[in-house]
């Protein structure tokens, strides 16, 4: 006979420590059976089962081991069922101020106690609901304020485009895949101290800016740039992603790459010419320059010494044991990083890079040597004065490059690849540099020409072709551009708008009006279309007079007669307000002497907010005694209007 | 004797001596938010103001209602109301349902079997088996 029924349990479920410690490959947080089952009773006497590593909340981890490790160093009072509450001396009685602990008061200058303003009783009055109350802190503001803080202090020290993946992101993506995933490279040493130092996560995942660029002058210069930067590569017959460079397309540019004027040539591409003493190469060596990383610089001596003595004996170690980072830093249980099942990949070891093989290297590119000896004896041997035959020339070496290219992918070794890319860029550079003088020399005879021929007549020729009427046909031009500007301003352009885009111009028409924000709600768009029409009938009157076609616009809406706009919602007490609803239950809550309990329920937004203004009041803001007085005798008038209408109502009904 | 005429009352007829619309109002209800209601932002941004100037006497209201789907309601002088749902529709569908509601009065959507529908009485009288084709046995 079974007294006790059985689903009133009064043991919880088995607690196996190995269940909780050992690591695993998926780590569900959803999934876990309930901490306490439904079938144990209520008097049961077993704790969570998680008791043991509760990996919810990080903070309460915390706070238990906090407060175990006080018992157990014995630093705390006896806590909970240990102490007599009723007892009067027990440490749950005794107040901060009588344990002789500080309370916080506000002190001057000098010295003295800054007593609380009794004005401000006045004004803050103490609220009954939540209605109207500026709301701030919480775990999420505070998270988002300190990541824009530091992603400025980021981008000024490090000169990098900020990465917003966050320590919590890249800890969660490893999590979730057990292996450090979001890590740039093995070195995991450098991993740790730029995540100490930084705060932010070792990683290469980047997505550009953190803000868009407004200023249209800023816009105006980055385009500029981009420009230069991407024809200059596709004229050098490098790959004209900038990203793929070691720096990551971020550097400084030179002061000079303004001056850089770009001109539409007649077959409609876009050609630079560079102010007096810079070149193509100066440029491209800029572009590609990376800062030698010095620690002395950025941490000083003593830091870098403490580096160092922290650095060895970790290297003598044999087995390495990394210090325990993300979540597992206060786990009671260290999680061995280096044993962490890798379900990503079927490899045993970490992919290495394909071994490259010796001779096959050696003959393909004697080979490439000789093609590329041969064009580059080519271009430099023919006398060329026109352009047309240079730009024949610059066809030929680039059908030359091609047939290398067809060479190159036959043999199939990338280290080959860069040699013969190294080799190209020579070949090209001298071609180039060759080319542009005479390209120059050529335009400097033209523009004589031309000077002359003005001096006699008096026809001023305006060039018919501008750099925003260059053709942008060219897919991979065109999206390198884009890519680069993305980079730079933070911009985005939509593909939809992209493929509408066919020159330089309008290239820059999107970017300018991607940086302008557009209104999200249809009631902003009719509110600015209505503020704009009323600029240009001011501004012009006659413009709008002489309209003979009446095309009835989004801006006229609100000023229809028939037509009411709301921004917000339509809500009950609107209609009673409209129909004159509200006046009457006010005046008949006043008869009864119940108005309070009407004005609580639908409180005046503005109750708080400082006389003549809208504003709500920032926490500690000084208000004037002026200010103060007007909205004491405000209420004071209030009070009375309201006093005299009940009376008066009383007297009426009497 | 003379024949006396009947004495009949003029009938009143919307539309004979004056016109009086029967739609009092019509409000628009839209979403930022819906792929339901970009047929009705559009209706809005583009057709309202023509529509509303065409139909001075009719009262226009436009208000967002998020997350639901977009919605016209008409008001009536004999004090019904009727309301259509034009999710998914886009510029002209809408503008074709909002001439729809206005266009009627706010009797409630009767089925019509008959061919015709009239006040007078017929002409020729309504039949009745004393009077017309002569049966034969």
């Amino acid at each position: 006979m079974r007294r006790i029924a059985r689903p009133q349990r009064s043991i919880g479920n088995p607690i196996s420590s190995s269940n909780q410690l050992r690591p695993r490959a998926f780590p569900s947080r959803c999934l876990n059976a309930p901490a306490i089952p439904a079938s144990l009773a209520p008097f049961s006497t077993t704790s969570s089962p998680h008791f043991l590593h509760d990996r919810h909340d990080k903070k309460k981890h915390q706070a238990f081991v906090r407060r175990w490790q006080k018992r157990l160093l014995g630093d705390s009072e006896p806590i909970g069922a240990h102490v007599d509450p009723y007892d009067k001396t027990s440490p749950v009685r005794i107040s901060p101020d009588e344990y002789g602990e500080e309370e916080e008061v506000l002190v001057d200058e000098d010295g003295n106690e800054i007593s609380k303003d009794q004005s401000l009783e006045i004004l803050y009055k103490k609220a009954n609901s939540g209605f109207g109350l500026r709301v701030v802190g919480g775990k999420d503001m505070h998270s988002k304020l300190e990541e824009e803080r530091m992603a400025a202090e980021f981008e000024i020290l490090t000169m990098k485009t900020y990465t917003p993946l966050s320590l919590k992101m890249a800890d969660e993506i490893e999590d979730l895949t057990g292996t450090p995933y979001t890590l740039s490279d093995e070195n995991l040493m450098m991993a740790q101290t730029f995540q100490e130092v930084t705060g932010k996560p070792y990683t290469d995942f980047s997505f550009g800016r953190i803000s868009q660029i407004k200023d249209v002058t800023q816009i105006r210069k980055n385009f500029q740039q981009a420009l230069v930067e991407v024809y200059t590569l596709k004229e050098a017959g490098r790959d004209l992603d900038l990203t793929k460079l070691p720096n990551r397309g971020v550097y400084n540019p030179p002061h000079w790459i303004s001056d850089v004027q770009t001109y539409t040539s007649p077959t409609g591409d876009l050609v630079l010419s560079y102010p007096e003493g810079r070149t193509a190469e100066k440029l491209l060596e800029k572009m590609q320059d990376v800062p030698a990383w010095d620690p002395a610089q950025v941490w000083g001596q003593s830091e870098l010494v403490d580096e160092a003595e922290y650095n060895e004996p970790e290297q003598l170690e044999e087995p390495v044991q990394p210090e325990p980072t993300g979540p597992n830093k206060h786990a009671i249980a260290l999680v061995d990083e280096s044993k962490r099942f890798d379900f990503m990949s079927n490899l045993p070891t970490p992919r290495k890079k394909p071994q490259e093989t010796a001779p096959k290297v050696d003959g393909s590119q004697q080979k490439v040597e000789a093609v590329a000896a041969e064009t580059s004896s080519e271009a430099v041997s023919k006398p060329a004065v026109n352009l047309v035959e240079l730009e024949a020339k610059l066809q030929a070496s680039k059908a030359a490059i091609a047939k290398m290219r067809h060479i190159v992918i036959e043999s199939g070794a990338n280290s080959v690849g860069s040699r013969v890319a190294a080799i190209r860029q020579e070949v090209l550079e001298d071609a180039t540099k060759s080319i542009q003088a005479r390209i120059a020399a050529v335009r400097a005879t033209v523009r004589d020409g031309i000077t002359s021929l003005a001096s006699e007549s008096i026809t001023t020729i305006v060039p018919e072709a501008k750099w925003r009427h260059a053709s942008l046909a060219d897919p991979t031009i065109k999206f390198a551009l884009t890519k680069r500007l993305i980079q730079l301003t933070g911009i985005r352009i939509s593909d939809p708008h992209l493929n509408s885009v066919q020159t330089v111009g309008d290239l820059y028409g999107q970017l300018c009006s991607a940086s302008k924000p557009k209104p999200k709600k249809l009631y902003d768009t009719i509110r600015v279309e209505a503020e704009k029409k009323s600029v240009v009938t001011k501004t012009s009157p006659e413009l709008t007079a002489t309209r003979t076609k009446k095309k009835h616009s989004m801006g006229e809406l609100l000023s229809i007669p028939n037509v009411s706009i709301r921004a917000k919602r339509l809500k009950s007490y609107h209609k009673h307000r409209q129909i004159g609803l509200d006046k009457v239950i006010k005046f008949a809550l006043a008869e009864r002497n119940l108005e309070s309990q009407r004005r609580l329920k639908y409180p005046s937004k503005n109750a708080h907010s400082p006389h003549g203004s809208y504003k709500a009041l920032a926490f500690g803001e000084i208000i004037q005694p002026n200010v103060l007085r007007g909205i004491e005798r405000e209420r004071e008038s209030k009070e009375k209007a309201l006093v005299e209408r009940r009376d008066a109502y009383a007297a009426q009904n009497s | 004797m003379p024949l006396s005429s009947l004495r009949t009352v003029a009938k009143p007829q919307n539309g004979v001596g004056a016109f009086i619309l029967q739609c009092k109002s019509l409000t628009f209800h839209y979403c930022d938010w819906a792929g339901s209601s970009r047929g009705m932002n559009a209706f809005i941004r583009s057709s309202l103001p023509s529509f509303a100037k065409r139909n001075p006497s009719i009262e226009i209201s436009v208000s967002p209602r998020p997350n639901q789907h977009p919605v016209i309601i008409a008001n009536y002088i004999n004090g019904r109301q009727k309301a259509i749902c034009v999710r998914n529709l886009t510029n002209e569908g809408v503008r074709e349902k909002a001439e729809l509601l206005r266009d009627n009065s706010g009797e409630k959507n009767k089925r019509v079997t008959k061919p015709v529908t009239s006040l007078n009485e017929s002409v020729r009288g309504i039949w009745s088996p004393l009077h017309g084709a002569r049966v034969r046995i």
